[in-house]
Protein backbone atom coordinates (compact mmCIF):
# COMPACT_ATOMS: atom_id res chain seq x y z
CA UNK A 1 0.00 0.00 0.00
CA UNK A 2 2.83 2.51 1.14
CA UNK A 3 4.46 1.64 -2.46
CA UNK A 4 1.59 2.33 -4.54
CA UNK A 5 1.27 5.85 -2.21
CA UNK A 6 4.73 6.81 -3.12
CA UNK A 7 4.89 5.59 -6.71
CA UNK A 8 1.80 7.92 -6.97
CA UNK A 9 3.43 11.06 -4.62
CA UNK A 10 6.73 11.15 -7.01
CA UNK A 11 4.60 10.61 -10.08
CA UNK A 12 2.17 13.59 -9.51
CA UNK A 13 5.58 15.66 -8.14
CA UNK A 14 7.36 14.71 -11.45
CA UNK A 15 4.39 15.66 -13.56
CA UNK A 16 4.17 12.15 -14.76
CA UNK A 17 1.47 8.94 -15.03
CA UNK A 18 3.09 6.21 -13.96
CA UNK A 19 6.61 5.48 -12.09
CA UNK A 20 8.08 1.97 -11.90
CA UNK A 21 9.40 0.86 -8.19
CA UNK A 22 13.14 0.89 -9.43
CA UNK A 23 13.16 4.32 -10.80
CA UNK A 24 15.80 7.17 -8.85
CA UNK A 25 17.15 10.30 -9.65
CA UNK A 26 19.38 8.29 -12.46
CA UNK A 27 16.82 6.74 -14.69
CA UNK A 28 14.48 9.75 -14.60
CA UNK A 29 14.60 12.75 -17.14
CA UNK A 30 12.04 14.52 -14.86
CA UNK A 31 13.69 13.97 -11.90
CA UNK A 32 15.76 17.11 -11.64
CA UNK A 33 16.45 19.59 -8.69
CA UNK A 34 13.08 21.22 -9.18
CA UNK A 35 11.21 17.58 -9.66
CA UNK A 36 13.48 16.62 -6.69
CA UNK A 37 12.31 19.83 -4.25
CA UNK A 38 8.67 18.70 -5.07
CA UNK A 39 9.12 15.09 -4.08
CA UNK A 40 10.77 16.47 -0.91
CA UNK A 41 7.60 19.06 -0.16
CA UNK A 42 5.33 16.23 -1.09
CA UNK A 43 7.33 13.79 1.44
CA UNK A 44 6.70 16.13 3.97
CA UNK A 45 3.15 16.51 3.65
CA UNK A 46 2.22 13.40 3.74
CA UNK A 47 3.94 12.42 6.73
CA UNK A 48 2.83 15.80 8.51
CA UNK A 49 6.65 16.50 9.53
CA UNK A 50 10.06 18.18 8.14
CA UNK A 51 12.57 15.97 7.11
CA UNK A 52 15.89 15.48 8.81
CA UNK A 53 18.83 16.71 6.77
CA UNK A 54 20.02 12.94 6.70
CA UNK A 55 16.62 11.82 5.53
CA UNK A 56 16.57 14.69 2.97
CA UNK A 57 20.17 13.09 1.61
CA UNK A 58 18.71 9.18 1.52
CA UNK A 59 16.37 10.18 -1.46
CA UNK A 60 17.19 8.67 -4.77
CA UNK A 61 15.03 6.35 -5.74
CA UNK A 62 11.13 5.53 -5.57
CA UNK A 63 11.94 2.54 -2.85
CA UNK A 64 13.61 5.31 -0.60
CA UNK A 65 10.54 7.14 -0.70
CA UNK A 66 8.82 4.37 0.27
CA UNK A 67 10.82 3.89 3.52
CA UNK A 68 10.39 7.45 4.43
CA UNK A 69 6.33 6.75 3.98
CA UNK A 70 6.94 3.90 6.11
CA UNK A 71 8.88 5.08 8.54
CA UNK B 1 45.87 38.54 1.29
CA UNK B 2 48.44 35.98 1.66
CA UNK B 3 47.70 34.90 -2.22
CA UNK B 4 49.04 37.81 -3.62
CA UNK B 5 52.13 36.98 -3.72
CA UNK B 6 51.24 33.78 -5.46
CA UNK B 7 51.71 34.00 -9.32
CA UNK B 8 48.90 33.74 -11.38
CA UNK B 9 47.68 29.85 -12.18
CA UNK B 10 46.81 29.89 -16.05
CA UNK B 11 45.28 26.80 -16.17
CA UNK B 12 42.36 28.78 -14.42
CA UNK B 13 42.41 31.17 -16.48
CA UNK B 14 40.77 28.77 -19.38
CA UNK B 15 37.60 28.74 -20.90
CA UNK B 16 35.89 25.80 -20.60
CA UNK B 17 33.00 24.77 -22.93
CA UNK B 18 30.28 22.38 -22.83
CA UNK B 19 27.67 20.97 -24.53
CA UNK B 20 25.45 24.64 -24.26
CA UNK B 21 27.30 26.67 -22.46
CA UNK B 22 30.31 28.30 -22.35
CA UNK B 23 32.28 29.01 -18.90
CA UNK B 24 34.68 31.99 -19.06
CA UNK B 25 36.93 33.06 -16.30
CA UNK B 26 35.91 36.55 -14.85
CA UNK B 27 38.05 38.74 -12.98
CA UNK B 28 36.62 40.60 -10.44
CA UNK B 29 36.09 44.11 -12.54
CA UNK B 30 34.23 41.78 -14.85
CA UNK B 31 32.02 40.37 -12.23
CA UNK B 32 31.32 43.89 -10.69
CA UNK B 33 30.50 44.88 -14.33
CA UNK B 34 27.57 42.02 -14.87
CA UNK B 35 26.01 43.03 -11.93
CA UNK B 36 26.79 40.11 -10.31
CA UNK B 37 26.45 41.37 -6.71
CA UNK B 38 23.21 42.61 -7.44
CA UNK B 39 21.59 39.44 -8.17
CA UNK B 40 22.40 38.16 -4.72
CA UNK B 41 19.61 41.44 -3.86
CA UNK B 42 17.44 38.63 -4.82
CA UNK B 43 16.34 36.95 -1.06
CA UNK B 44 15.02 33.66 -2.88
CA UNK B 45 19.03 33.23 -4.16
CA UNK B 46 20.45 34.85 -1.31
CA UNK B 47 18.91 32.43 1.06
CA UNK B 48 19.23 29.51 -1.04
CA UNK B 49 23.27 30.41 -0.68
CA UNK B 50 23.65 30.67 2.77
CA UNK B 51 21.21 30.60 5.74
CA UNK B 52 23.07 32.72 7.48
CA UNK B 53 22.13 36.41 8.65
CA UNK B 54 21.16 39.05 5.93
CA UNK B 55 22.34 41.92 7.47
CA UNK B 56 24.95 43.15 5.39
CA UNK B 57 24.40 40.03 3.50
CA UNK B 58 24.97 41.36 -0.22
CA UNK B 59 28.78 42.22 0.45
CA UNK B 60 29.33 38.90 2.68
CA UNK B 61 27.32 36.89 -0.14
CA UNK B 62 29.73 38.81 -3.24
CA UNK B 63 33.06 38.08 -1.15
CA UNK B 64 31.82 34.58 -0.77
CA UNK B 65 30.78 33.71 -4.30
CA UNK B 66 32.73 36.31 -6.95
CA UNK B 67 35.65 37.50 -5.66
CA UNK B 68 38.15 36.03 -7.87
CA UNK B 69 41.89 37.25 -7.64
CA UNK B 70 43.35 34.35 -10.13
CA UNK B 71 45.06 32.09 -7.49
CA UNK B 72 43.36 30.64 -5.25
CA UNK B 73 39.35 32.32 -6.10
CA UNK B 74 38.08 31.70 -9.60
CA UNK B 75 34.68 32.72 -10.81
CA UNK B 76 33.54 31.29 -14.05
CA UNK B 77 30.22 33.15 -15.89
CA UNK B 78 28.13 30.33 -17.41
CA UNK B 79 27.12 31.77 -21.06
CA UNK B 80 24.89 30.06 -23.18
CA UNK B 81 26.52 29.23 -26.82
CA UNK B 82 25.57 32.83 -28.79
CA UNK B 83 24.89 35.48 -26.11
CA UNK B 84 26.84 37.38 -23.92
CA UNK B 85 24.65 37.61 -20.93
CA UNK B 86 25.59 35.12 -18.14
CA UNK B 87 23.17 33.45 -16.81
CA UNK B 88 24.80 32.31 -13.58
CA UNK B 89 28.48 32.10 -12.13
CA UNK B 90 30.44 28.67 -10.78
CA UNK B 91 32.77 29.71 -8.33
CA UNK B 92 35.60 27.77 -7.50
CA UNK B 93 38.09 28.42 -4.12
CA UNK B 94 41.43 26.21 -3.82
CA UNK B 95 41.73 25.58 0.02
CA UNK B 96 44.62 23.64 1.72
CA UNK B 97 45.61 19.91 0.95
CA UNK B 98 44.52 19.82 -2.30
CA UNK B 99 41.04 21.08 -1.61
CA UNK B 100 39.12 22.77 -3.62
CA UNK B 101 35.35 24.55 -2.39
CA UNK B 102 32.38 25.08 -5.29
CA UNK B 103 29.49 27.79 -5.02
CA UNK B 104 26.95 28.27 -7.78
CA UNK B 105 24.10 30.89 -8.30
CA UNK B 106 21.91 30.31 -11.45
CA UNK B 107 20.43 33.87 -11.38
CA UNK B 108 18.28 33.45 -14.40
CA UNK B 109 14.74 31.57 -13.75
CA UNK B 110 14.34 30.50 -16.91
CA UNK B 111 17.13 28.16 -16.61
CA UNK B 112 16.19 26.64 -13.38
CA UNK B 113 15.27 22.79 -13.75
CA UNK B 114 17.30 22.29 -17.03
CA UNK B 115 20.11 20.66 -15.59
CA UNK B 116 22.33 23.78 -15.68
CA UNK B 117 24.48 22.70 -12.88
CA UNK B 118 25.01 19.17 -13.38
CA UNK B 119 26.22 20.02 -16.99
CA UNK B 120 28.47 23.27 -15.68
CA UNK B 121 29.82 21.45 -12.46
CA UNK B 122 30.63 17.98 -13.99
CA UNK B 123 33.30 20.19 -16.70
CA UNK B 124 34.82 22.53 -13.92
CA UNK B 125 35.32 19.44 -12.13
CA UNK B 126 37.09 17.59 -14.56
CA UNK B 127 39.05 20.54 -15.38
CA UNK B 128 39.98 21.13 -11.11
CA UNK B 129 41.17 17.39 -10.85
CA UNK B 130 42.92 17.86 -14.16
CA UNK B 131 45.37 20.20 -12.07
CA UNK B 132 47.96 19.03 -9.50
CA UNK B 133 46.53 21.27 -7.07
CA UNK B 134 43.06 19.70 -6.73
CA UNK B 135 43.03 16.20 -5.28
CA UNK B 136 39.56 16.77 -3.60
CA UNK B 137 36.44 18.87 -3.87
CA UNK B 138 33.76 19.84 -0.92
CA UNK B 139 30.41 21.19 -0.74
CA UNK B 140 28.85 22.44 2.04
CA UNK B 141 24.85 22.89 2.05
CA UNK B 142 22.19 24.61 3.99
CA UNK B 143 19.66 21.79 5.11
CA UNK B 144 16.76 22.78 2.93
CA UNK B 145 18.20 24.09 0.11
CA UNK B 146 16.82 20.68 -1.88
CA UNK B 147 18.10 21.86 -5.27
CA UNK B 148 21.89 21.87 -3.99
CA UNK B 149 21.74 18.87 -1.87
CA UNK B 150 20.38 17.21 -5.43
CA UNK B 151 23.15 18.39 -7.64
CA UNK B 152 25.61 17.28 -5.35
CA UNK B 153 24.10 13.71 -4.98
CA UNK B 154 23.27 13.53 -9.05
CA UNK B 155 26.91 14.80 -9.38
CA UNK B 156 27.91 11.51 -7.56
CA UNK B 157 29.48 13.58 -3.94
CA UNK B 158 29.31 11.50 -0.80
CA UNK B 159 27.73 13.08 2.24
CA UNK B 160 29.94 12.99 4.57
CA UNK B 161 28.21 14.70 7.69
CA UNK B 162 26.15 17.39 9.34
CA UNK B 163 26.67 20.42 11.16
CA UNK B 164 23.30 20.89 13.16
CA UNK B 165 22.12 23.78 14.01
CA UNK B 166 25.12 25.58 13.10
CA UNK B 167 23.32 28.36 11.20
CA UNK B 168 21.08 30.80 11.21
CA UNK B 169 18.03 30.69 8.84
CA UNK B 170 16.58 34.36 8.50
CA UNK B 171 13.79 33.50 6.18
CA UNK B 172 12.04 31.37 8.79
CA UNK B 173 14.36 32.53 11.82
CA UNK B 174 14.71 29.19 13.12
CA UNK B 175 18.39 27.45 13.54
CA UNK B 176 19.69 25.63 10.18
CA UNK B 177 21.98 22.85 9.53
CA UNK B 178 24.74 22.17 7.05
CA UNK B 179 25.10 19.37 4.89
CA UNK B 180 28.74 18.57 4.09
CA UNK B 181 29.39 16.76 0.48
CA UNK B 182 33.41 15.59 -0.74
CA UNK B 183 34.65 14.25 -3.96
CA UNK B 184 37.27 12.58 -4.41
CA UNK B 185 39.99 12.28 -7.44
CA UNK B 186 40.12 8.60 -7.67
CA UNK B 187 36.03 8.33 -7.19
CA UNK B 188 35.54 10.60 -9.83
CA UNK B 189 37.58 9.23 -12.38
CA UNK B 190 36.24 5.79 -11.78
CA UNK B 191 32.56 7.37 -11.88
CA UNK B 192 33.71 9.47 -15.33
CA UNK B 193 34.52 5.79 -16.81
CA UNK B 194 32.18 3.46 -15.75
Amino acid sequence: MTAEVARALVAKALGRDTIEAGDGLATLAEWDSLGHMHIVLAIEAQRGERLTPEQIVSIATVADVVALLDG
Amino acid sequence: MSWINKPRDPHFDQVLQTDRFELRPLTLWRTWRLGVAKWLDDPELANAITAAPLRGSQWRLYRLMSKPNGRTRFTYGIFPRGSDQPIGVESVQLRNYRTASLAVLIHDREWWGKGVVSEVRGRVIDHLFDSPRVGRIQGQVEGRNFASIFNYRNLGFAHVGTLHQCTWNTAEDVPADQLMFEMMEDDWRNRSEA
